[in-house]
């Protein structure tokens, strides 16, 4: 049980200002801070400045909503695919893997394998969100990988395990070309797959965990594999071993 | 029959208490962004996430923590590296926000030009624990960190708040000297 009497702390100070204190430990606290005036007029002046804080801020409440974030606008805008939005994402997805190589480079090492595969799934899982190919543009966008990777890239039809194909995008990395596909489920959760050829280096791999994103990474027949998830979900070792399995009878 | 029409009922009053919290999320986002119409997007991104996940909400009056803590876990996953790669040369924070019409009282200003020029993380601080009025416990939630730490972040936050409105108010009368 909490002491209603026990010393006055720093934590106490600050839910004093922001008035969380129990009716008890609030007696408690003004007690103290009455034999310590120092301290009062410090709390004192928090308050205000919170105060003036709130009224300064406030005005940016009031101001209008604009349409755009109307429920129906922001229906039909997740229905929409226009080329603006798309562009715009290749050229962040452009820059962005320009800056992810830069910003690896300052650490005067390229990871090479496997460890690359990761890093560069990973930059490109943040950069191209949002922004994915129409689903017929997919066998083109396979075929197109398959020349620039320099061997057939058929993405796996996850749809047995309820993830749909939406979308893909052909890349480049620090290694060259690689593909992207992505998968959505019915309730709207996104994984991605991100596929590359390896040279030299773990041609073949186990899967293992990515260290800093809920996904799996292997190799298998030269290609460097990764399925990363946007928000963790329980049975993606299963689906990337599902994966893994397509591909190997596809090749 | 009327199933589908609760369901859609309680559809229409989370689109109501979505649409309510809007302008708190713009807020926040400025905050986070530092820049209103790339908070603007950002606003829209979490709005679109929000709008297929208002099922984890049934029942919850208001949303703002909930969409806080999206915003911020986009703007930490997203948005500040795509910031990083666009804003390249910037290296002046800029002026806190404010439009014509809507210059804060003159006591009030230079707080809220105070607020401006504290680092991301106090000004966040700042904005859920000071201006929401969000308890510890749900910030720490947002911000995915312990509450200990929120604890001596609001206290720093606030020293630091406090020292640049000080530090404001008197310039020239300490060049005097």
């Amino acid at each position: 049980m909490i002491q209603p009497d026990r010393p006055v702390t720093e934590d106490d100070l600050q839910a004093w200002v922001d008035g969380f204190l129990s009716p008890e430990r609030l007696r408690t606290v003004e007690n103290w801070l009455e034999s310590h005036p120092e301290t009062l007029r410090r709390v004192m002046t928090w308050r205000d400045e919170r105060d003036a804080l709130r009224k300064g801020l406030e005005p940016e409440l009031r101001e209008p909503v604009p349409a755009r974030f109307g429920i129906s606008n922001l229906r039909q805008r997740r229905g929409r695919h226009s080329n603006m939005p798309r562009m715009a994402a290749s050229i962040a997805l452009a820059l962005s893997i320009g800056f992810g190589s830069g910003w690896f480079l300052r650490d005067r090492r390229v990871p090479v394998g496997l460890a690359a595969v990761e890093q560069e799934a990973a930059i490109v899982r943040e950069a191209s969100k949002g922004s994915t190919m129409t689903e017929s543009n997919v066998a083109q966008l396979a075929a197109w990988g398959g020349k620039a990777l320099g061997r057939p890239v058929q993405p796996p039809d996850l749809s047995a395990a309820g993830y749909h194909l939406v979308g893909g995008q052909l890349v480049t990395t620090d290694h060259g070309p690689a593909c992207v596909f992505f998968y959505n489920d019915d309730s709207g959760a996104r994984i991605s797959l991100f596929v590359r050829p390896m040279y030299g280096v773990d041609v073949t791999a186990p899967m293992r965990p990515m260290r800093h994103l809920p996904g799996y990474l292997w190799a298998q027949n030269g290609l460097g594999v990764s399925m990363v998830a946007d928000t963790s979900i329980s049975s993606l070792h299963a689906l990337a071993d599902h994966a893994r399995d397509l591909m190997a009878k596809a090749s | 029959m009327t199933l589908r029409k609760a369901k859609t009922e309680l559809t229409d009053d989370a689109h109501i208490r979505l649409q309510a919290a809007i302008p708190a999320l713009r807020r926040y986002a400025r905050v986070l962004t530092r820049d209103p119409s790339q908070a603007d997007d950002l606003v829209q991104d979490c709005l679109e996430r929000a709008l297929t996940r208002l099922h984890q909400v049934r029942g919850q009056p208001d949303l703002r923590a909930w969409l806080f803590t999206i915003a911020h876990r986009l703007n930490v996953n997203h948005w500040r590296r795509f910031r990083r790669v666009v804003s390249w040369g910037e290296t002046t924070p800029p002026e806190p926000l404010q439009e014509a019409g809507q210059i804060p009282h003159l006591e009030w200003q230079e707080v809220v030009h105070a607020f401006g020029r504290l680092s991301d993380d106090h000004r966040q601080i700042m904005m859920l624990v000071g201006v929401e009025g969000l308890q510890y416990g749900v910030v720490a939630e947002i911000l995915d960190l312990p509450i200990g730490t929120v604890m001596s972040r609001l206290s720093r936050a606030r020293a630091a708040l406090h020292s640049l409105v000080e530090h404001e108010e008197r310039p020239t009368l300490r060049r005097v000297k």
